[in-house]
């Protein structure tokens, strides 16, 4: 019996989003008394394999399939699928990526496991049989507990877990699996991969973030809200109403269906506060929100607020932040 | 080209969040108060939708729905929207059903309008959040799948390219067809507005309407292979955040006053 963990790499390298999930897993399956199970697609991933020892895996199994390509699920789905048949493991974890959301659904349907996607905790009960999965519904103004299946798929909200703060082991068995290839062409093709090219700060490791919402009024405005994040050293994001103005790429919104982002500092400016919005910045150390409505929602969650009208309020604030600087 | 749109249809998503009470059973607010309204992902869809029939002619839009008798509103916007077709499989049950038994319901109503080229979905339902549905329906359907697309970027004969979503940027991905996807937002698939004309127009048009035993679905087995069986409780996370209101007479005042408090916590 075993835990099994699909590591995705992030530009070939063991990221967060995999230390996340299999240091929630060696819990668990400490508890269980299991072992940790490790998948990784071949080229990078068989290179990493200590690393994921350390991380929290027992053993790690490489996964060769000749037409894979690590963004296009498509791609390896079925010899994934193919490999956990044979394991039959009680819980297979992804990060909660585009392409663990994609794999996990799909995994589940062929090994008729249940399926609970985006949890923000995973335990064992007490008496030690069932593990308990949350994930929040309604944007997050519910939360909802599931007692997994005898087979359970779950996909993981990234920051939700904590990796392992000690290494494990830095000599996982290693096992490669050799996916049979199947008769006819590929369906998918990736044709063309663009890596966000962020000048500067990346959101999601970004100390301070500034974001902007609806209330901005226009693409121009975010100027502004540049030259504060530039003044803290952060990033700039937005809403999800930001983005559908198109006043901001869709790589930079916030939330639930966005980025998660875990600043010390993140400012919301002209945003009202909507539970699809929080549950992006939850992990953030301190919210400052500025918006010109005192009843906005933005004020139940933010730690500082200001009411004003950002457009005169962030000038003063950016001429501030700079004369303090100059003395 | 044929494309078939899955629409579903919620409780407002921006429903505040203080009197949400969820029933367990029927997963809906317990209290009928909020207005119902197509899940947003679903209405990105079927903007994707309506822009392959402007720019493709001689396209097909059906659009699909699994849901109570209300569910029709959702379908007649989408006629209102000049969609060709609407089809509302009835859901026979107010219980709470998992995404297996959605997909199962979803593939056989497809099944029986015909199989299209391109069948949409939303990433995920504004209300439950799971974003399961689309990726099993392609797995009822044996179809590839495409996952967060937000843009057709080309469509020629039997092949399709998508701008779609990847962690730390975006990617064009061609597929060949038929192909199932699902889709995510931008500022390229915001709904478009319907025309008045169009609006008072689908009121007459037909709805399609199957029930389950149509399908050769039993809806007993629907309930019995719920995920859902595992729900275990609901409630409503408590924020104890306390928010401090920045005071001063003026802007200034108060940026000062930020700043200061901004440097007690060693952030600036
Ligand atoms: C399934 C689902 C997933 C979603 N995912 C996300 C997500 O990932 N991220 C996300 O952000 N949203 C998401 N949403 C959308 C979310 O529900 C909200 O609609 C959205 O966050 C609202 O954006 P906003 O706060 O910018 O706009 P609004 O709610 O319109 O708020 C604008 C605010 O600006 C203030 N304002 C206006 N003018 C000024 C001014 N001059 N100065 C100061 N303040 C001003 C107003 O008082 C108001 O509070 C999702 C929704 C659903 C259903």
């Amino acid at each position: 019996m075993a835990v099994l963990v699909f590591a995705e790499l992030e530009n070939g390298k063991v990221g967060r989003n995999a230390l996340e999930v299999l240091g929630g897993a060696r819990s668990v399956a400490d508890k269980l008394k299991m072992e940790v199970l490790c998948c990784v697609l071949d080229g990078d991933g068989g290179q990493r394999t200590g690393e994921l020892g350390q991380a929290g895996a027992d053993r790690v199994i490489v996964v060769k399939v000749a037409t894979a390509n690590p963004s296009d699920p498509e791609s390896y789905l079925a010899a994934l699928a193919e490999t956990c048949t044979g394991i039959r493991p009680v819980l297979i974890m992804f990060a909660g990526t585009p392409v663990g959301r994609q794999l996990a659904p799909r995994v589940a349907h062929r090994l008729s496991y249940g399926i609970v996607t985006d949890c923000l905790s995973i335990r064992v009960a007490d008496d030690g049989r069932e593990i308990l999965l949350t994930r929040p519904i309604y944007g997050g103004k519910v939360h909802a507990v599931f007692a997994a299946r005898e087979g359970q798929v779950i996909t993981v909200r990234p920051r939700a877990l904590r990796p392992l703060e000690h290494p494990y082991r830095a000599d996982p068995q290693v096992d490669y699996v050799e996916a049979t290839p199947r008769g006819g062409q590929p369906r998918t093709r990736v044709v063309e991969v663009h890596k966000e090219t962020e000048s500067g700060v990346k959101l999601e490791e970004a100390k301070v973030v500034v974001a902007g919402g609806r209330g901005i009024g226009g693409p121009e405005p975010f100027a502004m809200l540049e030259e504060l994040a530039g003044l803290l050293g952060g990033a700039v994001g937005g809403s999800r109403a930001a983005v559908d103005a198109g006043w901001l790429p869709a790589t930079r919104q916030i939330g639930l269906t966005g980025k998660i982002v875990s600043p010390d500092l993140y400012v919301a400016v002209a945003i009202s506060g909507s539970s699809q919005h929080m549950a992006g910045v939850a992990n953030s150390r301190v919210i400052v929100g500025i918006n010109i409505d005192p009843e906005a929602p933005i004020f139940h969650s933010a730690h500082l607020g200001v009411v004003e009208d950002y457009r005169e309020f962030v000038p003063v604030l950016i001429e501030k932040i700079k004369s303090a600087k100059a003395c | 080209m044929k494309i078939v749109v899955c629409l579903k249809q919620i409780p407002d998503p921006d429903a505040l969040p203080s009197d949400l009470v969820i029933d367990p059973e029927t997963g809906k607010p317990a209290a009928n108060k909020y207005p119902l309204t197509i899940s947003p992902f679903d209405e990105n869809a079927l903007e994707i939708a309506l822009q392959l029939k402007d720019k493709v002619p001689g396209t097909q839009i059906v659009a699909l729905s699994y849901g109570p008798e209300s569910a029709e509103q959702t379908l007649r916007k989408a006629l209102s929207l000049l969609a060709d077709e609407a089809v509302l499989v009835k859901k026979e049950t107010s219980k709470l059903e998992d995404g297996y038994g959605v997909a199962r319901v979803l593939a056989s109503a497809i099944r029986k309008v015909g199989l299209p080229d391109l069948v949409l979905c939303g990433r995920q339902a504004g209300d439950w959040d799971a974003g399961v549905v689309g990726f099993l329906l392609a797995d009822e359907l044996g179809l590839p799948c495409v996952g967060f697309v937000s843009q057709v970027v080309s469509a020629d004969g039997n092949r399709m390219v998508f701008k779609t979503e990847i962690e730390g940027g975006w990617q064009f991905l061609e597929a060949e067809l038929p192909v199932l996807a699902t889709v995510t937002n931008d500022e390229t698939n915001v709904l478009r507005m319907a025309k008045i004309k169009d609006i008072m127009m689908a009121h007459r048009r037909k709805v399609s309407v199957l029930t389950l035993s149509e399908l050769g679905i039993d809806g007993g087995d629907l309930e019995r292979c719920r995920v859902h069986g595992g729900l275990k409780e609901l409630f409503t996370p408590v924020s104890t955040t306390v928010c401090e209101f920045i005071a001063g007479e003026s802007p200034a005042e108060k940026a000062l006053a930020l700043l200061g408090k901004l440097r007690e916590a060693r952030l600036v």
